[in-house]
């Protein structure tokens, strides 16, 4: 196999070109008034929008970009860097991909055309235990699992409980489906919940990736300035030894996030497991990065006023929005067990 | 139907630290990160206003390394139509005067050329020359720092603006050549659909021979100026400094009425 990551490579190209407007119009200054008002960060997504983003994986005869799905991980990684607060990760890589595939013509016919230019606002709650979802408030279409597949709901068919979050910018709240919410013709097509989870499993751990890197990159600044003893405190040993740790960590785990997408791609037959390696690589360095920035920032990393606690709680959040790291390890044991034992197991109830 | 021509350069990010080599003072185009200069993409986006409004193409050309491709991609994605890449070891080191020919010797190659948009000065060489020698080579009115423009019908108005001589409305036949200033636009953002669109068009690569100019009017030992000697700025000096004790005002009057300021 062959990843083509340089100048001129499409996942290269699309993610300088996500990350040129979200520098742009999500800067510090941005971030922080987003975690103040408490709004939904509605012209962001307007912005977002115009970019044609949202359609990437879906064929352009469709009305999309007809991208890889491996082409897009940069582009989530700049995403989750950038401290943008939008369900940009649902959007483009789990509900309109699956919704298109998935669903019969009257409902594409009657979807996708908001989907893709933004007007609807979508969220996905596919997880085994619950119906959590993110920026469950503002979504007009939300995929949800029950037991029997993966039901599309719509506005009208379901109200929102808030769920305490972390990270309340992310809109945490629990979907519950009116009485009447899960009819037939709601329901996806067979393997649709499958699909749904192993794309919101790596998608978001590029994501979280993405988080780890700014989180390594604001403390490596810090560190450069941040004076102690006469000296830098980046120039101290046991300082450079916990950041190049945190570099390692978030460098080893980009890639397990790239295999993921390529081998769902692909339809290889180590696809689920590739996405729990990813997911649980992008915890485990979340929070090494995580736990490492907050001691090397000192004091000040823990007030409101430094910038570090949004990707902090960010990160927290998504560490466990689609699957915690234990779940994911469970599922890889369990993976080994039933492969030995001759079968494939995805995201088996564990 | 109008179409333009946009002239678009490579430079290196301002961001980055620029120098100029240590072998002959040209720039070292290697040492810094290399980017579309940010006027061209003001004069790409004129030039797409004008398009979508009406009717025409929009070709983007380039002199420069083989690296220029980046910058002529993201004038692509952008949205321009089509370009031309005049790339040639011979071109390294020149002039504005040389690099003027070698545009007009690319446009005349063209079917049809309208409008010519350039940026008023690029960010690394800086001389502004490019867009009037142009016009004069192609005997084209030129209508430079353009604020603003108008395209109706075979008329182009411009209101132009220097900071010495204030505002002034030009008008003129086209075809023409006009150069605009960071005031006439906000360049928009590539959208997905246009970086994926600009992997299939075409761009067309020539050397100074395809286009019939003669290497030695071109290149560092054809210019008309050189750079004998280069070192760099020096560190700025510390400011002075005062202690404010209660007379801090006093002193900065003290320090303004010295430098005979009040």
């Amino acid at each position: 196999m062959t990843l083509s990551y340089g100048s001129d490579a499409t996942s290269t190209e699309l993610a300088a070109g996500l990350s040129d407007v979200l520098s742009a119009k999500c800067d510090l200054d941005h971030v922080r008034r987003v975690w103040s008002e408490g709004e939904f960060d509605r012209s962001l997504w307007d912005e977002v929008s115009s970019l044609s983003f949202w359609g990437a994986l879906i064929p352009e005869a469709d009305g999309g970009l007809g991208v890889r799905s491996e082409d897009v991980v940069r582009s989530l990684e700049e995403f989750g860097y950038s401290g943008a607060s939008l369900p940009l990760t649902e959007t483009v890589a789990v509900v309109v991909p699956t919704i298109h595939r998935f669903a019969d013509d009257e409902m594409r016919d009657r979807l996708l055309p908001g989907l893709l230019s933004g007007a609807s606002v979508s969220t996905a709650a596919v997880m085994p235990g619950g119906t959590v979802a993110l920026f469950a408030d503002v979504a007009d279409v939300a995929l949800v699992a029950a037991e029997d597949g993966l039901y599309v709901l719509e506005r009208d068919q379901f109200t929102v409980e808030p769920v305490h979050s972390p990270d309340p910018t992310s809109r945490l709240g629990r979907i519950k489906p009116r009485p009447d919410a899960f009819t037939p013709h709601a329901r996806l097509g067979e393997g649709a919940l499958d699909e749904a989870r192993l794309r919101a499993v790596w998608a978001t751990a590029a994501v979280l990736n993405g988080v780890s890197r700014r989180m390594l990159d604001l403390t490596v600044e810090h560190t450069k300035q941040r004076e102690q003893f006469g000296r830098a405190i980046g120039t101290f040993q046991a300082v450079k030894h916990l950041a190049a740790d945190a570099w390692v960590a978030v460098e080893s785990s980009r890639p397990c996030s790239w295999y993921a997408a390529y081998a769902h791609q692909e339809g290889l037959p180590d696809a689920a497991v590739a996405a729990s390696v990813a997911m649980a690589s992008a915890s485990d360095a979340a929070r090494l990065v995580g736990d490492s920035a907050l001691q090397l920032h000192g004091g000040i990393g823990f007030t409101w006023e430094h910038p570090l606690h949004f990707w902090l709680k960010r990160g927290k959040l998504l560490e466990h929005s689609y699957g915690s790291r234990q779940f994911h390890l469970r599922t890889l044991g369990v993976a080994i067990r039933d492969e030995q034992a001759g079968s494939e197991a995805l995201f088996a109830d564990v | 139907m109008t179409n333009i021509v946009v002239l678009v350069k490579q430079v290196p990010d301002t961001y980055s630290e620029r120098k100029l080599s240590d072998s002959d003072f040209t720039l070292d185009r290697e040492s810094a990160d290399a980017v579309l200069d940010e006027i061209n993409e003001r004069a790409v986006e004129e030039a797409l206003k004008i398009t979508e409004a009406g009717e025409g193409e929009v070709t983007v050309l380039a002199v420069g390394p083989d690296r220029a491709t980046d910058a002529i991609r993201k004038a692509l994605s952008m949205g321009a139509h089509k370009a031309v890449h005049v790339s040639d070891p011979a071109l390294h080191g020149s002039d504005v005067i040389a690099t003027a020919k070698v545009i007009a010797a690319a446009i005349r190659r063209l079917d049809s050329v309208d409008l010519i948009i350039a940026g008023n000065a690029s960010s690394d060489g800086g001389s502004g020359g490019v867009p009037a020698i142009l016009a004069e080579l192609l005997g084209m009115p030129q209508l430079t720092h353009a604020r603003s423009v108008t395209v109706e019908g075979g008329t182009i108005k411009v209101d132009r603006e220097t900071a010495d001589e204030g505002v002034t409305h030009l008008e003129a036949q086209l075809p023409a050549v006009v150069s605009v200033t960071e005031k006439i636009n906000e360049p928009r953002y590539p959208s997905f659909k246009g970086i994926m669109a600009a992997k299939k068009k075409p761009v067309e690569t020539l050397t100074v021979a395809d286009l019939g100019v003669d290497a030695s009017e071109v290149g560092l030992d054809n210019a008309w100026s050189k750079v004998l000697e280069a070192a760099p700025k020096p560190p700025r000096e510390a400011g002075q400094k005062i202690e404010d004790s209660g007379d801090g005002g006093v002193k900065i009057a003290e320090f303004l009425a010295a430098q005979k300021l009040i």
